[in-house]
């Protein structure tokens, strides 16, 4: 068994920080690696820097391991147990990865012992030189390393991975539903303090987003499937936490570091919080808005920056949450509200544009404000994507849209077995987009049975056919369907 | 009789126990060494300034003592109760202080548990100690240790913490509607018998497109063609997105926050009074953080915001308009300016510009406040001041001349200097006032501003050709030449047919005749052309410094009479004399 590094005992966060930094450097390398030797011959000048890089980042590795090993699962990669960042940085080469090792099924590729430049050099030719059609291209590729002198790298086939134990899902879920709720819990004590003029204690909230955020580094899917849930009784508050939810996944995604996380997300919860000011009959109205109403409504941004400013002190924190509460609904282009003595000047913070994204899509898919029927999540991306370029910024929409999935968790969809289900988590490479995870909750007759997942990517070994496939989208909310019995 | 399966347990009569045991009680001792270390370095850091050498100790001490406890062992563990810290269940740690207790400080926090790594750097330590030193003051701040902790994010130190009591996930009153006892939901079966039907509704009665066949795809039935795929970023995505991450201006929160106020003081006024209010004080906080960080260049703007804004009588009303007065005056005044001035002290970076923007935007009030500030201890913050003063002291000199008044005779030289810069002729009448000044600093650069003043400054230094010190009458004489009036001319004159004149050491004759001859002009030239031809039967080499000297002077007048002079002496029997003619007359032929 190789020897594992001290502090990979001792402090396994430690390690695996170690090996995300260096990951994503060896995801990027790779990959160049890999293109240009698909394009170029293997004696060809273009090879030799990019040898030398993948050579450097595995050196670095080598000093605290013997060996390390790139492994896909499912659709990440994992260096040595711990899952790659899949960010905006990464995404190309990741994306790229996933396909060729997928294509030539690929498994894992373990680089026992120093590699030298030459080697990673054979390495990225013999890899790039198995046709995908070829009928054995594990066996072809460990042969010709072999063949080239390259004893220190060698390649296992792709085996699928049992399911994840679900007590482990479970375990994950339940402290996603007590982060949010604790989340929630907060911004309710923090909104009494300021009604009633006390001191407000702003770590609280800062603890639950660095909670949050806990939680989204490991794993998304949890937090995503309560901000589905919108019959609470005071919807702002759960409103709030869920559109700091998308948005710090949103900042993940862009590989935002934890700082900055940490001010996404608490300006993200008190986006809305000048609504404390406005008469509840007006924001909790079950009917369509007047005029009068909606003039009211639209004075929130200015009113959260007033109430933002009497928070004791001015810091960088209030700072930017009064600058996400105001300009949260000026648009892309500046047409939103509130209006501006000179549109044109005005270039929105990358925060606010981001808290843009996640209060339309959750405020669209609540039947709140905007409109009584809440849309179904594929109907709210679509009215978003209509809106490119006016209301919000096309590439950040794009990573939204990616982000939430074609099949957005909560949707309910009609399989092609005739079973319903509900999406509960996205897939993230685009080839398998639109075969999520999902929960199965009745049978082909349409009864209700106890959920289970499955997995839309599982092939069939008889048919070699995908064994389930979405055939509809359903309205979640038309059937009322409790999706709290689903993810709480 | 022993279960063969079951590994005896290793206690004390165990050998294996015995070395159990023993590395116990090391590891406790090295924890405890360790938190004594911690405590000590704690107290001793809130009696040093992070500058003090002795600050400086004290944290390398305690990084000394990581090192130690690491020698033997990978990691120190110690647990965290109400008011003590354990390790391997034994006391390490206990205080009845209950405001100053350590484990206290991190069990108030939820904080049960914290391990050191080896490895821990210098940096990490003082880190750490920062963390514990500001986490005792959490309720002035908006952090807590578990909030700092995590946002440090030291490879070197864990912790564990269990979150505060409330919140309770399973509180009815939290959850939806659905998630509550008795909740009635869900009609799986009419979706179910919907959804394959085959000419059911599809989704929700939206409007579904049909979707041209795409390879990957040919399953989706029900979903907009251009969602179709994730929405695959291109190379120029990836690289707005980039710019939009990086974007410089994401940082100007203070800039962005002052524009937003502004946005909203115009939407308030004339239509909540409150609001305006509200939003003029918030801009006076704002201006106040600006100032301390170093931001002046935002402070001058705003100020300039505030000008216009006072002069629009049509959009703001009186009562507006005070206000606006009053926070503009705010932002100038004495305590913003001390504040200003500690903050420069203290190093903060800044642009001179945009201080020197800053100061030169504020009215009179400003200048005593500004006149303190000329003790600051960097050269580069005190020429900004001076600069500004020049500036608002050209408008304002009356409150700048009370400025004199200080007791610090570096603060009064400093005006002095201001003075002169003024351009102002009246300035004359108060330099000639420290003639009788005692510090002799303050006295010549009296005479060097006056030197800058012209012919009304004639006067006040004809009273500093007296003065005790030889570097200042000399100074004073250069520059009352400089003056070329007939004001200099005849005091000069005077002093030269004094008896004194003779008794002077040679430099000072030179710089008198030098000075006359630039005062008087033509006018000197039958004084000169008499000093340097008499003669006299005491005192040779005396007499022979006069001649030089005024032949010297006699080559800075340039007319066709000097030179004819000057051609005289030229022939000279006094060799000195000779030579200083000669010179005159090749540096005028050049």
């Amino acid at each position: 068994m190789a020897q594992i590094p001290s502090f990979q005992i001792a402090a396994p966060q430690v390690y695996n920080e170690h090996v995300l930094a260096l990951g994503k450097d060896l995801v990027i390398r790779l990959q160049i690696l890999l293109k240009l030797c698909g394009i170029h011959e293997r004696n060809n000048v273009a090879l030799v820097r990019p040898s030398e890089r993948l050579a450097e980042t595995l050196s670095v590795f080598h000093r605290t391991a013997p060996a390390v090993t790139l492994r896909l699962s499912r659709d990440f990669l994992y260096i040595d147990e711990v899952r790659v960042r899949y960010d905006i940085e990464t995404a190309t080469s990741y994306n790229y990865l996933l396909e060729e090792m997928k294509h030539r099924r690929v498994g894992s590729v373990s680089f026992k012992g120093p590699v030298d430049t030459a080697t990673a050099r054979t390495f990225g030719a013999v890899f790039a030189g198995i046709e995908r059609t070829h009928p054995d291209p594990v066996y072809e590729i460990q042969k010709r390393l072999v063949a080239g002198n390259c004893f220190s790298i060698t390649v296992e086939a792709y085996d699928e991975p049992p399911e994840q134990p679900l007590d482990t899902i479970m375990d994950e879920r339940k402290r996603a539903k007590r982060t949010y709720f604790r989340a929630i819990s907060s911004l309710k004590g923090i909104v009494h303090a300021l009604k009633e003029g006390q001191a407000v204690e702003l770590r609280r909230v800062k603890r639950s987003v660095q909670s949050i955020i806990d939680v989204m580094l490991r794993e998304e899917f949890s937090l995503l499937g309560l901000t589905t849930l919108k019959d609470y009784d005071e919807y702002l508050y759960n409103h709030c936490i869920n559109v700091s939810i998308f948005a710090l996944t949103l900042g993940k995604r862009l590989g935002l570091p934890k700082a900055h996380l940490t001010n996404l997300g608490v300006s993200s919860v008190f986006h809305d919080i000048g609504k404390v000011e406005i008469p509840h009959e007006i924001i909790d109205k079950p009917t369509e808005f007047t005029e009068a109403d909606w003039r009211q409504v639209k004075e929130h941004p200015s009113l959260g920056v007033k109430i933002l400013s009497r928070i004791r002190g001015l810091n960088d924190l209030t700072m930017v949450s009064m600058i996400v509460s105001f300009e949260h609904h000026l648009r892309h282009d500046s047409r939103g509200y509130p209006s501006l003595r000179s549109r044109a000047e005005w270039d929105m913070h990358f925060f606010s544009r981001i808290v843009a994204l996640a209060d339309q899509y959750d405020a669209m898919t609540s039947s709140r404000v905007y409109q009584r029927v809440p849309f179904s999540p594929d109907k709210a991306l679509s009215v978003m994507a209509e809106r490119s370029g006016t209301h919000f910024e096309p590439a950040l929409l794009k990573v939204f849209v990616n982000m939430v999935g074609i099949y957005p968790i909560g949707t309910l969809i009609l399989l092609d077995t005739n079973e319903l289900a509900l999406v509960f988590d996205t897939n993230p490479a685009p080839a398998n987009a639109n075969r999520p995870r999902v929960l199965v909750i009745t049978d082909t007759s349409g009864n209700q049975i106890e959920a289970r997942t499955a997995d839309l990517t599982e092939i069939d070994p008889r048919t070699g056919r995908h064994k389930r496939s979405v055939a509809k989208v359903l309205d979640v909310n038309k059937y009322n369907i409790n999706l709290a019995e689903y993810f709480i | 009789m022993t279960d063969p399966l079951k590994t005896p347990e290793a206690g004390p009569s165990h050998p294996l126990g015995a070395v159990a045991d023993a590395d116990l009680a090391r590891e406790i001792e090295t924890a405890k060494s360790l938190v004594t270390a911690i405590v000590k370095t704690r107290k001793n850091l809130r009696l040093y300034l992070p500058n003090n050498p002795i600050y400086q100790q004290t944290i390398a001490g305690l990084s000394k003592a990581f090192e130690n406890a690491f020698e033997s062992q990978e990691a120190v563990t110690i647990d965290i109760q109400r008011t003590q810290i354990l390790c391997g269940g034994k006391t390490i740690y206990q205080s009845p202080d209950m405001e100053d207790n350590l484990a206290a400080l991190f069990y108030r926090d939820g904080i049960r548990n914290l391990t050191f790594l080896r490895g821990i750097t210098d940096e990490e330590t003082a880190e750490f100690l920062e963390i514990i030193q500001l986490g005792g003051r959490s309720a002035e701040l908006d952090d807590d240790v578990v909030t700092l902790m995590w946002e440090k994010d030291l490879e070197h130190v864990r912790y564990t913490v269990v979150e505060e009591g409330e919140g309770d996930e399973n509180d009815p009153g939290l959850l939806p509607r659905g998630a509550r006892p008795g909740a009635a939901y869900g009609n799986l079966t009419e979706a179910h018998r919907d959804a394959v039907a085959p000419d059911g509704p599809r989704a929700g009665g939206e409007e579904i497109r049909s979707l041209a066949a795409t390879p990957g795809f040919e399953d989706l039935s029900s979903f907009p063609k251009e969602l179709m795929s994730p929405l695959p970023l291109d190379e120029d995505d990836v690289r707005r997105l980039k710019l939009q991450i990086q974007d410089k201006r994401n940082a100007l929160l203070l800039q962005r926050t002052v524009d937003i106020c502004v946005e909203i003081l115009f939407q308030d006024a004339g239509a909540n009074p409150a609001g305006f209010e509200e939003s003029v004080r918030t801009l006076e906080r704002l201006g106040k953080l600006a100032l301390m960080r170093g931001e002046f260049r935002l402070v001058a703007d705003l100020l300039g915001q505030f000008r216009q804004m006072l002069g629009d009588k049509e959009r703001f009303d009186e009562k507006e308009r005070n206000l606006l007065r009053q926070t503009r005056s705010a932002l100038g005044n004495e305590a913003r300016l001390k504040e200003v001035g500690q903050s420069l002290d203290q190093g903060i970076p800044y642009s001179p510009e945009a201080l020197e923007a800053y100061l030169v935007s504020l009215d009179e009030t400003a200048i005593l406040p500004l006149c303190d500030l000329l003790g600051l201890k960097e050269m580069k913050n005190r020429r900004v001041i001076v600069n500004a003063l020049i500036v608002l002291g050209r408008k304002h000199m009356e409150a700048l001349v009370r400025g004199l008044s200080d007791s610090r005779w570096y603060i009064v030289r400093n005006i002095i200097y201001i003075l002169g810069r003024l351009d102002d002729g009246r300035a004359a009448g108060v330099l000639k006032r420290f003639v009788s000044n005692s510090e002799s600093r303050v006295r010549m650069e009296a005479v060097r501003s006056l030197g800058l003043l012209g012919p009304p400054a004639a006067e006040g230094l004809g009273l500093y050709l007296d003065d005790a010190d030889p570097q200042i009458r000399l100074a004073a004489v250069r520059y009352l030449g400089a003056t070329r009036s007939p004001e200099a001319a005849r005091r000069i004159t005077e002093r030269i047919r004094s008896k004194g004149f003779k008794d002077l050491p040679n430099e000072a004759t030179r710089a008198h005749l030098d000075a006359y001859a630039e005062a008087a002009g033509p006018d000197a030239l039958p004084l000169l052309e008499e000093l340097a031809t008499r003669g006299g039967w005491f005192d040779r080499s005396r007499i022979e410094e006069i001649q030089t000297a005024a032949t010297a002077a006699l080559g800075l007048i340039d007319t066709p009479k000097s030179r004819e002079i000057l051609g005289r002496l030229g022939e000279n029997k006094n060799p000195s004399v000779r030579s200083a003619a000669r010179e005159a007359l090749e540096k005028r032929a050049e």
